[in-house]
């Protein structure tokens, strides 16, 4: 049992095909994984254990028929209550959709089916996206803390092995923030690489798609079969899909790792402070170019980036809130009510902010291929804690998720956290690393070679349920 | 006249006008919030030249 929850996807589709797993023992294994270990983390909101194991079956007749799909044909994933699953009830974790099953899958799920990959079940968010306690899931690594979200059940059901991965949604942070606290791999990609028709709204403008799970090459399998135009989802852009997983070269030499000399260290636990230094070091002793930059107009960026998000979710829920606003958990009708009185000046300026910082930072992104920056300024944080303070500032969950996330769902830039460490109480921390538009490849390469050349990502946490 | 606006006493107002009811706990950080958000979202905006145009047809290239 602890050899299959130690493989990734690669060492579990290399099983499959060399016939010494089948997807049906795979999905068995994840299906009794769940059932010992998620009445702890509740990052399940509903196991289709009987769908799942019919994909598995059909998945190993196939391969056994000589007809494989690729490294996703019979591994078990999870998804994202966000997402539409044809005829499965998907709420987005809200009373407001409690009755809600789709009849079509969305894009995403579709591609997934279609490379073969058995869904195993659906996993909590934060009520509608809408923030990163993701109540009630708790973090793998340590039960009395939060697994951040929004995307918080794919992040403890990944680094619990409850999945091989699953998918997420970012407007703020909402892949990388869990990623980071839960010990995985997580990308946001670039704004119109993969699609998001089918998947609930939370901000049209800010919304990205993306994968996340326990190693860099498994995002680089799953980021290549969910990426690409869709003719459902305007806001896809018609950009070649490159093979992912040829960038995997182990190799950072001759590349130049942009590292802020700005924002990004000011109030940082010690701890991630710490383990970010580390890692840039090993970038430049893997040969990289360490490149001091200054990212201009990024202090207070957050102050443009929430009127967006709020007065686009408002919009979003503006029918639905007046029929059944008590409906809303507390936290999300606060920023719905704030969301239906922000002016439109407001907005349409946050806008104007939004578009000079992206031209700025592109200036900066051309003499570097990447940046690196801490995920979060903290590790998981207490549940039921309500601020955090770090050095001088005291901030809510919301403020400290967003502070280094959300400046590139701003500037639409792809961004993946993986984790750099651990804290001294054993919580994860993640390293962020931002790309140029559509250049995925370039992060992944990036992430690959320190993943590489660390063993951060083979650390397990000790899980309730099991000892 | 819009800060008077989105004052927690005012804030009724604005919320018939567009069709909501605020909770009344809600009001205070509301207030606040909004105030505090348009005030930095504007410090930010008015030093922009005003040819800049928002990102509302939004492309990350």
């Amino acid at each position: 049992m602890d050899d299959i929850t130690n493989l990734d996807i690669e060492g579990a589709a290399k099983a499959i095909t060399s016939k010494s797993l089948s997807s049906i023992e795979l999905t068995e294994h994840m299906l009794r994984r769940i059932t010992l270990v998620d009445p702890h983390l509740k990052a399940f909101v509903e196991v289709l254990a009987d769908r799942a194991r019919e994909s598995a079956r059909a998945a190993d007749v196939e391969i056994g028929n000589g007809r494989y799909r690729g490294p996703l044909h019979g591994i078990p994933i999870a998804i994202k209550a966000l997402y539409d699953v044809k005829g499965v009830r998907t709420t987005s974790c809200s009373k407001v959709r409690q009755d809600y099953v789709s009849s079509a899958d969305s894009t995403v799920v579709r591609k997934l089916k279609e490379a073969g990959a058995v869904i195993l079940g659906i996993v909590t968010t934060h009520e509608f996206a809408f923030g990163f306690d993701s109540v009630p899931t708790r973090n793998a690594w340590n039960v009395d803390h939060i697994p951040s979200g929004s995307s918080g059940g794919t992040g403890a059901a990944v680094a619990a092995g409850l999945c091989f991965a699953g998918t997420g949604t970012d407007t703020g942070g909402s892949i990388r923030a869990p990623a980071a606290v839960n010990g995985i791999a997580g990308i946001k990609p670039s704004y119109g690489r993969v699609s998001k028709a089918g998947v609930t709204v939370l901000s049209w403008s800010l919304d990205h798609a993306g994968p996340m799970a326990r190693t860099v090459r498994d995002l680089a399998i799953l980021l290549g079969t969910m990426s690409g135009v869709d003719p459902r989802d305007p806001h896809t852009k018609d950009v070649l899909v490159p093979d992912y997983a040829k960038a995997l070269v182990g190799d950072v030499r001759g590349m130049r790792i942009g590292v802020p000399t700005n924002y990004f260290f000011d109030d940082v636990q010690s701890a991630v402070g710490d383990a970010v230094t580390e890692a840039v070091w090993r970038f430049e002793k893997m040969g990289a170019t360490i490149v001091p930059i200054v990212i201009q107009g990024i202090d207070g960026l957050i102050d443009s980036w929430l009127p967006i998000a709020i007065a686009e979710a408002a919009t979003y829920h503006q029918q639905s809130f007046r029929a059944k606003a008590d409906l809303y958990g507390g936290d999300v009708r606060f920023l719905l009510e704030a969301g239906e009185l922000t002016l439109a000046t407001t907005y349409i300026n946050a806008q104007r902010v939004r578009f000079a910082f992206k031209s700025s930072l592109k200036e900066t992104m051309r003499d570097v291929d990447v940046i690196v920056t801490p995920t979060l300024p903290n590790t998981a944080m207490k549940a039921g804690e309500k601020t955090i303070k770090i050095g001088s500032k005291e901030e809510s969950v919301f403020e400290v998720s967003a502070r280094f996330c959300a400046p590139f769902n701003m500037a639409g830039l792809p961004a993946a956290s993986i984790p750099c460490g651990f804290a001294p109480d054993g919580l994860p921390i993640g390293l962020q690393v931002v790309g140029r538009p559509f250049d995925e490849e370039t992060i992944l390469r990036t992430c690959y070679a320190f993943e590489h050349a660390t063993d951060h990502h083979l650390r397990r946490p000790r899980l309730p349920g099991l000892t | 006249m819009m800060e008077n606006a989105l004052e927690p006493a005012r804030l009724d107002e604005l919320a018939a006008t567009v069709g909501v009811s605020i909770e009344e706990t809600n009001k205070a950080g509301i207030s606040a919030f909004l105030a505090s958000t348009r005030a930095n979202v504007m410090r930010r905006a008015d030093a922009l030249p005003i040819e800049l145009a928002p990102a509302l047809l939004f492309d990350p290239r």
